[in-house]
């Protein structure tokens, strides 16, 4: 955190490429009032996961050639722990970029959002993301086509909660009922419940040689 | 055999692979508390694989490693709070001040950072005056001491040095070698790397030869004090 506080290197490029990502869905789809419910839960779970595909692989690169990585692995703290320790970075440097981006979509698309269930979805959402692409974040480093492997290890895993979280905007967005607002959000829970324990035991397998 | 003897660390059919490439191949040998081991060899010849091994950060394809009687493969994280790793790499975070790397590397092995205020290894290593530097700034030599004296924040019983003397300037390899002669008077053990022959350590040392992934040559002690 104090890293990236400093340099606000990944910050700022994952913040700038989800801005330029909405305002292009934007200009493109010309989103009608009918429209835009449909059209811009897609733009924003896009851009935050595109993004976070961006940021994530970056944050571990820094590491890993700063050699502060393998320091950090000398050390006798757990793996899963120093797993979570990242999940929780990555989810806050997200956090940050939505909390950017939500309100100048606010603007371009004229939205009208339930702000506690939106928060409840993006926190699974944003979870989901950081769980699993924090794992292939670290599969993917020590390879040469790390930029390549990553979004092609991360994205088929992530689309389920992709699908839940771009439905549950959608409710949320057209404002007309909860719908099957229920069945997705315990889709998203569910996935969540399943990565929190699968990938830290997969990290371990990762980070020894 | 020497009935005080305590091997700190003790080898028993070390292998590894990398691929069809086999990098060690049944490596055998001990070291005892307060004493040394020089392992030497050239370029490729297994000697960081070796160190990272010994230092659980990677895993052997076969073989028993135990560190102050501990198997490495039962308890990797125990392992760890026995072990100091200088290695070629630094392993700092560049961005962050001296002081900085240091306190966060001291709170990963739950040692208190206030106690670094207290390390005389900072004045000896000259970094006393350079605590609020960056690390990126710092030249190698410094960086390395940095890295020495992370290493040792946790007072380890075994402390591996992969090629110390690489980039050290005079004054910076007569600190290590003051270093390394008290950490063994003081019971530790030491096992480095090196390429070069002829550096005196000015400790009870034995020496070594990889070739091949194999241990061939003088297990004759090089020099005693």
């Amino acid at each position: 955190m104090l890293l990236e506080a400093r340099s606000k290197e990944v910050v700022v490029s994952v913040l700038v490429f989800s801005l330029l990502s909405i305002v292009v869905f934007n200009i493109a789809f010309d989103p009608t009032p009918r429209t835009v419910a449909m059209v811009a839960p897609g733009i924003l779970w896009v851009a935050l996961s595109f993004g976070g595909v961006l940021g994530l692989s970056r944050t571990f690169a820094l590491e890993v050639e700063s050699g502060g990585f393998t320091g950090t692995l000398l050390s006798p703290i757990a793996r899963d722990a120093f797993f979570f320790g990242k999940v929780i970075s990555s989810f806050m440097f997200m956090a940050l970029v939505e909390l950017v981006l939500v309100p100048v979509m606010v603007v371009l698309f004229d939205l009208n959002i339930p702000v506690v269930l939106f928060i409840l979805v993006s926190a699974l959402a944003l979870l989901a993301v950081s769980l699993v692409g924090t794992l292939f974040a670290a599969m993917a480093i020590n390879t040469r086509a790390r930029e390549i492997l990553m979004p092609v290890l991360f994205l088929p895993v992530i689309i389920p909660a992709l699908i839940a979280s771009v439905e549950c905007t959608e409710i949320l967005f057209a404002g007309n009922g909860s719908g099957d607002l229920g069945k997705w959000i315990s889709l998203l829970g569910v996935f969540d419940a399943v990565y929190l324990i699968a990938t830290p035991l997969c990290f371990g397998l990762v980070v020894s040689d | 055999m020497n009935p005080t003897f305590r091997p700190l660390v003790k080898v028993l059919g070390l292998s590894k692979s990398y691929g069809r490439r086999r990098v060690l191949n049944q490596l055998e040998f001990d070291v005892a508390s307060g004493s040394g081991l020089v392992v030497k060899g050239s370029n490729g010849s297994g000697k960081t694989t070796l160190l990272e091994i010994l230092a659980a950060i990677s895993r052997p394809d076969e073989g028993l490693i135990e560190v102050c009687g501990t198997n490495i493969s039962d308890d990797p994280a125990l392992i760890r709070t026995q072990i100091g790793f200088v290695a070629h790499s630094p392993y700092l975070y560049p961005q962050l001040t001296v002081k900085e790397n240091l306190i966060f590397f001291s709170r990963l092995h739950l040692v208190p950072s206030k106690t670094l205020d207290k390390n005389i290894l900072l004045a000896d290593m000259g970094l006393d005056t350079r605590l609020d530097q960056r690390v990126s700034t710092l030249s190698h030599g410094f960086r390395k001491r940095v890295s020495i004296v992370r290493a040792l924040l946790h007072q380890p019983s075994v402390l591996l040095l992969d090629e110390p003397e690489t980039g050290l300037d005079e004054e910076t390899m007569n600190v290590l070698k003051r270093l390394i002669k008290s950490f063994v008077a003081g019971g530790g053990a030491v096992i480095l790397t090196t390429h070069l022959e002829g550096i005196d350590y000015g400790a009870k040392m034995e020496n070594l030869f990889l070739e091949r992934g194999k241990l061939i040559g003088s297990r004759g002690v090089a020099r005693e004090t």
